[in-house]
């Protein structure tokens, strides 16, 4: 059976990610997920929430709403924000098979999403807010 | 939360050893980074990373390696969050220099930990080693 809790971050910080961090680690309990599995999956959330609170409220307080949804073979985060219109998906990754000295400044949080990921996707909702959703498919046995 | 402590300890060249406890983000890198600027400017000619205590490091914690790194080159950066031009500036320099960084190395990085080192690469760029003796006598 899926389960789903939400909660409300007002007036987020940085000095707040610990703090979600934790939160998400408590919630995103699959059965099935393996340590490693969870571990992706909240250093995934934590470049999503940086990102929103640098880059969509620039760095003053804002409300990030979180909702977790557990089920039988994945995790879902969704992240809703109200900050600036910000769609870290259209981000491309650095090439990673490029030398360092060739790659594009910036994108780290990003690709790590995507690596950390198995689906990454973004919307803006019908009441102007960032939507962003992060899934993570849990098999049992996959420690990698 | 971080806890940084330090400690030197002698090999073939004074260490610098500076253990990390917590987990490492973007609340708290800069102040890494104002450290090492601080202790490099004290006299600090190596320094190892004790990563054997810390559980989580973000990308914006691989931003203060990369500036760690380029402060025990003698480089330094303006701005702390200019990650990337950091990844440029050591990679340039490998062009010509003999492999990883040979002043700033790492110990005992966690599983997950030592993933996300992989995932951006620094792991050719940065030696971690499993045993401090090992890590403080390949100073040199």
């Amino acid at each position: 059976m899926d389960t789903k809790v939400e909660r409300v971050f007002h007036h987020v910080g940085l000095g707040d990610l610990s703090l979600i961090r934790a939160y998400v680690r408590e919630t995103a309990i699959s059965q099935s997920a393996t340590a490693t599995a969870i571990d992706e999956l909240i250093l995934a959330v934590n470049e999503a929430i940086e990102n929103i609170i640098r880059h969509g409220y620039q760095d003053n307080p804002g409300d990030i709403t979180i909702y977790v949804t557990n089920h039988n073979d994945s995790v879902q985060v969704k992240l809703l924000d109200n900050s600036l219109n910000f769609d870290p998906t259209t981000n491309s990754s650095p090439d990673m098979t490029l030398p360092l000295a060739e790659r594009p400044i910036g994108g780290m949080g990003v690709h790590m999403m995507r690596v950390f990921c198995d689906e990454v996707t973004y919307r803006r909702t019908d009441h102007g807010e960032n939507e962003l959703t992060l899934l993570k498919r849990i098999d049992l046995g996959d420690e990698n | 939360m971080l806890n940084v402590t330090e400690n030197k300890v002698e090999g073939t060249v004074p260490v610098t050893v500076l253990r990390l406890t917590g987990e490492l983000d973007a609340s708290n890198y800069e102040a890494l980074i104002v450290q090492t600027q601080a202790l490099y400017v004290d006299g600090m000619q190596n320094l190892l990373l004790d990563l054997e205590n810390l559980s989580f490091v973000s990308s914006s914690g691989l931003v203060a390696l990369h500036n760690m790194a380029l402060i025990m080159r003698g480089e330094t950066l303006d701005d702390a969050q200019e990650g990337w031009r950091a990844f440029h500036a050591i990679s340039q320099d490998l062009g010509k220099a003999s492999g990883p960084e040979a002043h700033f190395k790492l110990l005992k990085p966690q599983p997950m930990v030592k993933k996300v080192l992989d995932t951006a690469g620094f792991t050719t760029i940065m030696n971690a080693f499993e045993d401090e003796a090992t890590a403080v006598s390949s100073f040199s």
